[in-house]
Order: structure tokens, then sequence, then C-alpha cells
């Protein structure tokens, strides 16, 4: 079975009276395991097609089914449990809880999964290692380089072992020797722990270090390629 | 006793003035020159005008007010000075109702506003009200003889009769030998002390009374304060009767 | 428990990365709760001793009088009076639960010097006795007690006003009690100034001097009584009563709360008044917790987004803000109890001299000069939590429009 199934999924976005079609049809399946880029210009519906997939949008017609499930039929309320349980995400600009210190930042999936603190610093402490900046625990965001930021953010979104990882331009915001340190940490992840992985790019590099490549413009794929 | 009576009309009002027979020579006892003192306050009807100068340390007020009255036992006095313009008093017996011209409205005086001075004056409405009667209420005792304003009068003292309910247990009067007018009144209190004094300074003759028509009342416990009443325009008898006095008559416009 | 932790720290650490904000609305609320309750204390104190007072200076706890002379007290206090029945007094006497008694003799004098005169009233008293029950005598300014004969106590602004002293004669004019012109002379022997301004309106003179003017030897129009510590005075009164009754005298008990009744009428209104102080504070927490929130919410919209990516539900992030308001609830709260605490540890000690404040004004309590606090535990912890459960209220509706924010509008800003 498919992790996720995308069957003619669309959005529009309507703006007044002006009304933008993001998205026009998608037809998608992503297997779990893979290591899948989307990518396409600017405007080109990438974010939008991340946002519905990971549950935090839904879609204007056509239907997203995971893991054999239909997320139409979910409210607000169930879609965020999903997100709790099964969806990790990395963005663009890192995100981080700028009060909290990493090893906060890592726990806070745990802690809403309501995990016992002894198995959350294990599992913090273990991630942390694994993307290299154990010894960062202690300091805040303000206090760290945005390589080292986006690498709390990886470990965030992977602690709590989701079925999947969203990845919207997880490198644009990095120069190009931190963006690669990111995605190789984020393909040994994949290749370790089996994490699907979905990111968005319109980074040349980024769209190499992918297994599967999907290319949008206009709403619609053009392209899907496997290596 | 005459200045008593002037009080009362004032307020209540009513008249004093019969035929004085003249009694000359023969001294009387006292029961008779009570009853010709009596006899000389009372008049059928009267009408008359009046000036009232209260002064109470050094600020003097005037009132200007009209008076009718039947005997002793009806009166009607009318204020006609600018500020108290409209403002009445209604006697029936013993009765007293005023009215105050803002709001036409009626008011009964009874109990402890009847011991309170009549529009700021030094005369109680107790004072104008109190029955002629002073024979019922009092034992009189002649004390000798005394000329006052150049008139020779009886000492007369008045003290309360056992069980009696007075507002001075004891009073001294001044009557004139000759005409039975009053010339001086003293009003003690329960301990003795002198309450207040009345002199008259002026009398006229009318009909063949003579009235007084000048009389001063004169707190003694209250340093310079005192009430002036001057009387003119006296006419005895007059085109009324009792039915013109009545509730009806203090609210008519 | 450890999701709860996570909680406090995150919303503590928010409120100290917005300490100044913080600070203000910690400052309204404690401040706000402080002063509500030291206010309270003035008042509770100013309640208790104005009944102290009252029952000390001017009631008794206990008033004994003839049937019916209550209603007509104001009329003519003369009219229904109580027999000076030795029995009587001495069945008093004997009741263990009456500490002291009184017997009294008052009615309408006015008072002068010959020159201008006030409306005052007169009270026959036994100079011995009447200490048993009243602490008159404690505030005499000059001179002594009234003893025997025609001795008079006058308050102090009474003798300012009749400009007269010590040695000097009152003329006391009334009416006896067949209706009589009474005047006399009292040579005044004492002057008092107590912090009771209905006092000042009062002149004392020895009970047989007072029976001999208004000419009711024999009669009382009341006893007042002190009863023994612990003795409640409205059953006291209803028991009193019959005891009497079974011993063939007829009387009515009056005790000191329905003698109060006009200033507890007045304590009431006071207390509307702390009402509405109450619903002022309650107003500024309000405000400065909604401000707060409300603020937070549009700083953190995108964290709000971040965090409902992860997974939080609206019902987790308005717990997140509730948190923050609770704890600037507790700490307010907390803080304004402290103060409170100070303030009022301050009032009960010192007090607050209100002659210095307002002057000696007649505001309708029996009380002048110093006003002392009264400790209030039960408004203390009522307010607290009442103070905590305002903020945490408050924050409800910031939090749920926070909450509400759609994920990718909140990640989408910038
Ligand atoms: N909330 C929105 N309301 C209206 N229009 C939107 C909204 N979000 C996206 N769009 C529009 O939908 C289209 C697709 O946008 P989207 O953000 O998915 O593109 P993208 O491929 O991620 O672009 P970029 O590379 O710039 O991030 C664009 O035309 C954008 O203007
Ligand atoms: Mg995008």
């Amino acid at each position: 079975m498919s992790l996720l199934e995308l069957k003619g999924v669309t959005k529009e976005y309507s703006r007044g009276r002006v009304s933008v079609k993001a998205l026009r049809g998608i037809d998608l399946s992503i297997e779990p395991g893979e290591f899948l880029s989307i990518a396409g210009p600017s405007g080109s519906g990438k974010s939008t097609l991340l946002n519905l997939v990971g549950c935090l949008d839904v879609p204007t017609s056509g239907s997203i089914i995971l893991d054999g499930e239909p997320l139409e039929k979910l409210n607000p309320q169930e879609l965020a449990l999903v997100r709790r349980e099964k969806v990790g995400f990395i963005f663009q600009t890192f995100n981080l809880i700028p009060v909290l210190t990493a090893f906060e930042n890592v726990e806070l999936p745990l802690v809403l999964l309501k995990e016992d603190p002894k198995t959350i610093k294990d599992k913090v402490m273990k991630i942390l290692e694994a993307v290299g900046i154990a010894d960062l625990a202690d300091r805040r965001p303000q206090d760290m380089s945005g390589g080292q930021q986006q690498r709390v953010a990886i470990a965030r979104a992977l602690v709590k072992e989701p079925k999947y990882v969203l990845a919207d331009e997880p490198t644009a915001n990095l120069d190009s020797e931190n963006g690669k340190a990111v995605l190789e940490i984020m393909r040994e992840m994949n290749e370790r722990l089996g994490t699907t992985f979905i990111f968005s790019t319109h980074d040349q590099m980024v769209m190499d270090f992918a297994k599967r490549l999907v290319r949008l413009k206009d709403g619609q794929i053009i392209s899907d390629e496997r290596r | 006793m005459f200045v008593r009576k002037i009080v009362r009309t004032v307020l209540a009002a009513l008249l004093l003035v019969a035929v004085s027979l003249p009694v000359l020579g023969a001294e009387l006892s006292v029961d008779e020159i009570m009853a010709k003192l009596d006899e000389n306050m009372f008049i059928e009807k009267i009408q008359y005008k009046a000036t009232m100068v209260t002064i109470n340390r050094g600020r003097e007020i005037t009132k200007e007010m009209t008076v009718k009255a039947i005997a002793d036992t009806h009166a009607l006095v009318e204020f006609t000075n600018r500020r108290d313009r409209g403002t009445r008093y209604l006697k029936i017996d013993d009765e007293l109702w005023m009215r105050f011209p803002d709001t036409e409205e009626i008011v009964k005086i009874s109990g402890h506003m009847l011991r309170q001075g009549m529009m700021g004056s030094d005369i109680s409405y107790e004072d104008a009200l109190e029955s002629s009667k002073l024979q019922e209420n009092y034992t009189a005792k002649l004390l000798g003889s005394e000329t006052v304003n150049g008139r020779e009068c009886y000492l007369v003292e008045l003290t309360v009769k056992p069980g009696k309910e007075v507002a001075y247990p004891t009073r001294k009067m001044w009557v004139d030998k000759e005409h039975f007018t009053v010339w001086k009144e003293e009003m003690y209190a329960q301990s003795g002390k002198l309450v207040k004094e009345s002199k008259t300074l002026a009398v006229t003759e009318i009909d063949g009374r003579v009235l007084p028509t000048e009389v001063v009342m004169e707190n003694k416990l209250r340093r310079g304060s005192q009430t002036r009443m001057t009387l003119y325009d006296i006419e005895l008898g007059g085109d009324f009767s009792q039915e013109d006095f009545s509730l009806r008559a203090l609210t008519r416009p | 428990m450890g999701n709860f932790k996570y909680y406090l720290t995150l919303a503590a650490r928010n409120l100290w990365r917005q300490r100044r904000r913080t600070i203000l609305t910690f400052l309204a609320v404690s401040l706000g709760l402080a002063s509500f309750l030291v206010a309270d204390s003035l008042m509770k104190g100013l309640d208790k001793q104005s009944i102290d007072n009252l029952i000390t200076l001017e009631t008794g706890e206990l008033r004994l009088t003839a049937p019916g002379y209550i209603d007509i007290k104001e009329e003519d206090p003369l009219k229904k009076l109580l027999p000076k029945d030795q029995k009587l007094l001495a069945l008093l006497a004997e009741d263990s639960e009456i500490a002291g008694l009184a017997p009294r003799l008052s009615f309408p004098v006015r008072v002068g010097n010959g020159w201008d005169e006030y409306p005052q009233e007169a009270v026959g008293i036994d100079p011995v006795k009447d200490t048993e029950v009243f602490k008159v005598k404690d505030y005499l300014v000059e001179g002594r007690w009234p003893e025997a004969g025609y001795e008079v106590l006058i308050s102090r602004d009474t003798a300012k006003i009749l400009e007269l002293g010590i040695g000097d004669y009152l003329l006391m004019t009334t009416r006896t009690k067949s209706g009589a012109f009474q005047a006399v002379d009292m040579e005044i022997v004492g002057i008092v100034n107590t912090v009771n301004p209905n006092t000042n309106n009062q002149v004392f003179l020895p009970l047989a001097a007072a029976q001999e003017i208004v000419g009711v030897p024999d009669f009382l129009s009341q006893v007042d009584l002190r009863l023994a510590a612990g003795v409640d005075a409205r059953e006291k009164a209803a028991s009193l009563k019959e005891k009497i009754a079974g011993a063939g005298f007829q009387v009515e008990t009056q005790p000191w709360q329905e003698m109060a009744e006009e200033f507890l009428q007045i304590s009431k209104t006071k207390n509307a008044f702390i009402g509405i102080f109450l619903m002022m504070i309650l107003l500024i927490a309000t405000v400065g917790i909604v401000n707060s929130i409300l603020l937070a919410t549009i700083e953190r919209t995108r964290e709000i987004g971040v965090l409902k990516a992860m997974g939080m539900t609206e019902g987790n992030i308005v717990r997140l803000f509730l948190v923050e308001a609770a704890l600037i609830g507790l700490l307010g709260s907390g803080a304004g109890l402290a103060i409170a605490l100070a303030g009022e540890y301050y009032m009960v000690n010192v007090g607050l001299d209100m002659t210095e404040i307002i002057g000696n004004l007649d505001v309708g309590y029996p009380i002048t000069g110093l006003i002392k606090g009264a400790w209030n535990p039960g408004t203390m912890v009522g307010g607290f939590f009442f103070c905590l459960l305002v903020c945490v209220l408050a924050g409800i509706l910031p939090a749920r429009y926070g909450a509400k924010k759609e994920p990718i509008e909140a990640l989408r800003r910038v």
C-alpha cells in the first residue's frame, strides 16, 4: 500500500474576486521510504502541495489518502492528531521556538505524544548526536548559526520517528556548504531509519540529491522521474 | 394678657376688645379684675392690618399682614409682604393650619411644631393659640399696684393650677385700672426664670374701647431678640361670618 | 505532568521575553488586589471601631426602655418613661450576664450662652454607674465629670461654638413633662471630646438634676447595659425581656444592632462602594490580561503555526496561553497579597489619621480621628483566588482567538 495517494487534487485560493488555481489536478502516489523532491519555478504550487500532504490544509477537490485513509473526512482536531503522530516538518526559515533550547525544541513532539521523561531524554540526545549538535543541546536558537538551527529542526522533525517528513525548501536559507550538510543528514536518516522525505526546491544541487524528482509547473506535474 | 391676645390674633389671630366700662375709684378683687380684663378683650368681630418686626442680633425682619377674627375662636391671617405673600394661617378653636403659597400645600401645625416661633418671631404658635380663659388654668393673686407708662395698674400674679398643662407656670400682668388693658406681662419658666416679657407701647381708642396698637415681645433668654407688632386700620365688626373661616378660605386665590 | 511542566516552562519564558508588558500587567493585578484588600481592611476596621464607639459612647450593648418609648422618642421622649425601681435595678445587677448598667434620662434641650442657642440632647447620668457601661469619661479633655446638682459636661465643639469654658454657665431650655417652659443655668464642670460625633450633640448632667428639671423624679428613659464577654445582645434582649416580665415589669429591650440600624445601613452602602471598587479592579486586571494575551498571540502568530504543525490542537494552544494568564494572575495575586499584608499590618498597628486627611467631618460615621484597619483573612483568601480566576477567565477569549489561526496562514506570515 502506498504511504500517500493523491487523486485529482486541486487547490484554488480565492482572494476577493480573483481566484488562483495553485494546483490543477495532481495524481501522485508516494511509497514508504522514498526520498522525493518536488521541483518547479516559483509559484508553481510546491508549497501548496506540501501543505496539503502535511495535513495543514485541505484540497479544493480530489482526495488525499494517507495509509489507506482519506484525509478529507477528518476535522481540524483530527488532522492535528495525524500531524502529531505521522508528520515531521522542516521549514525554510527553521521556525524554532525562540524561548526554548535546542533540547527543548526537539523534545516538543515527544511531549505532545506524552512519552515519559526518560524516553524523551534518551531519544532527544540520540537524535541530537545523529545530526551532530549534541553539544549545543542547551543553546537557544538565537545563539546558533542557520545550519545549526536547521539541524535542530531536522532533529525535531525526526525525533518522533514520523511516517514522513515534509521539508519546504530546507536549504534555501543556508549557504551551499551548510545546505549540503543538511541534505546529507536527511538522506542518511532516510537510509538508516527508512523515513520518507518529501522536500521542495528549485535548486539544482538539491534536486540532484533526490531519488525521485517530481517537476511541477502551473500547478500540474510535468515530469516524474526515479533514479 | 393683652399682648397674649394680640399675639394670638397675629397668628391664629383673634381679636380683643369689648366694651370697656370705665370703673373708677373702688378697688376690685382679683377675680373682678380678671373678669373685667376678659370682658375688655372680648370683641365680636375685628379686622386690621399689622406690621411685625423681629429683631435678632441686630438683624431686622419686617412682615406685613392682614387679620380677620371672630371672638377668640376664628381667625385668618394673610401675610402681604413680598417674601411671604400668600402665606396664610387659619385658626379654628384650638386648631391651626398653615398654607404655603409656593406649593399651595396645607399643613396642620400640631405637636412639637407649636412650640416654634411663628415666622421666625419670638411669638410661638402656642402663644398665639392659647385659650383666653386664664382663670381656667391659673390661680390669680393680686400683688399690689404699680405705675407703668404713667398709668396706674394692678399687678396680678398667675400661678398654674395643679394638673393643668401650660407653657408658663407663672406669669405676671400689669392691668390698667381704668381701661383694663394689659400694659406689661412677664412669663416665667418652671424654674422661676423669666422667659418672655411683653410691653404695650401705644394704645388707641376705638368705639369707646382702649386697644393696644403697639406691643413689643422680648425673649429674655436670648439677648437682643424681640418682636414688635404694630396694628393699624383697625375696624370693629365687618362683613364676614364663621363660614368664611374654612380650609377652602385658606387656598382661595 | 511532564506535559504541564513543558507548558509552564514555555509560558514562563514567553512572559519573561515580554517582561515589560508582563510587569505592567502584573502591577495592575497586584496593586489592584492589594488596594482592594487594604480598602476592605480599612472599611472593616472602620465598622468595628464605629460599632465599638457607638456601643461605648452612645447606645450600650442593650437598652431597656418603657414599652412604646422607641416610637415616641423623637416626638416626646418624656411621654413613656421607665420607673426607677430598685427591685428592677437589683434584678439587673444580680444577672451574671450583665457586666454594667447605666440608668439614664434623656430629653431634647436647647443650650445657649444668652445670645445663640443650639438643639442638643440632655443626658441625665448616674455619675458612678454610667462609667460601668460608657466610656465618655475617658474622653474628658478639661475639668471633671459632673457629680451632683446643676453641673453639666459639654462637648468641646459645643464649648467652642458657644464660647464657653469651665466655670461658665450654660443656659439650658427645655419643656417639662407637663409641657411647661423650663430654663436653667447649668455650671459647666467638664468638657469632653469623644471620637463619636454624635456625642458632640449631647450634654451630660447628674440624673437627679435631669429628673428635677423636667419634673419626673424617680423616672428614667432607659437603662443601658454592658453585657459580660461572649453574651449575644440579640439573644439576651429576648431572654431578659421575659425574665423582667416574670418579675412583674413591662419593658422593651433593644440590642445595639437595632439601635445602630441607621449606621449599619450606611455600612451597607459602603459595602456597595467596595463592590464597585472590586469591579474596577476586576476591569483593570481583565484589560491587562486581555491586552497581554492578545498581543502575545499576535506577535507569536508564526509560533502558533509551528506548534500547530507539530500537532498541537486548538485546545493545546488555548491551554498554553491560559497558563500564561494564570502565571501572571498567580504572581500578581501573590504579590498583591504580600503588599496587602504589609499594608494591613500598618493599618492595624498604626492606622490612618483621618483628621489630617479630611478634618473632623461628620460623614455619618460614629468616628473621628484615627482609623485603624482590621485583618480580613477571609477576604484575602477569597480575593486571591477570585483575582486568579478573573485572570484565567480573562485569558480565555484572546487565547481562543489566537488558537483559531489557520496553521498555513500562521506560517506564511514572516
Ligand atoms: N494563501 C494563498 N492565497 C492566495 N493565493 C495563494 C496562497 N498561497 C499560494 N497562493 C498562490 O498559489 C500559487 C502557488 O503558490 P505556492 O506557494 O504553492 O508556490 P511555490 O511553488 O511554493 O512558490 P515559491 O517557489 O515561490 O515558494 C501562487 O500563484 C501563489 O500566489
Ligand atoms: Mg513555496
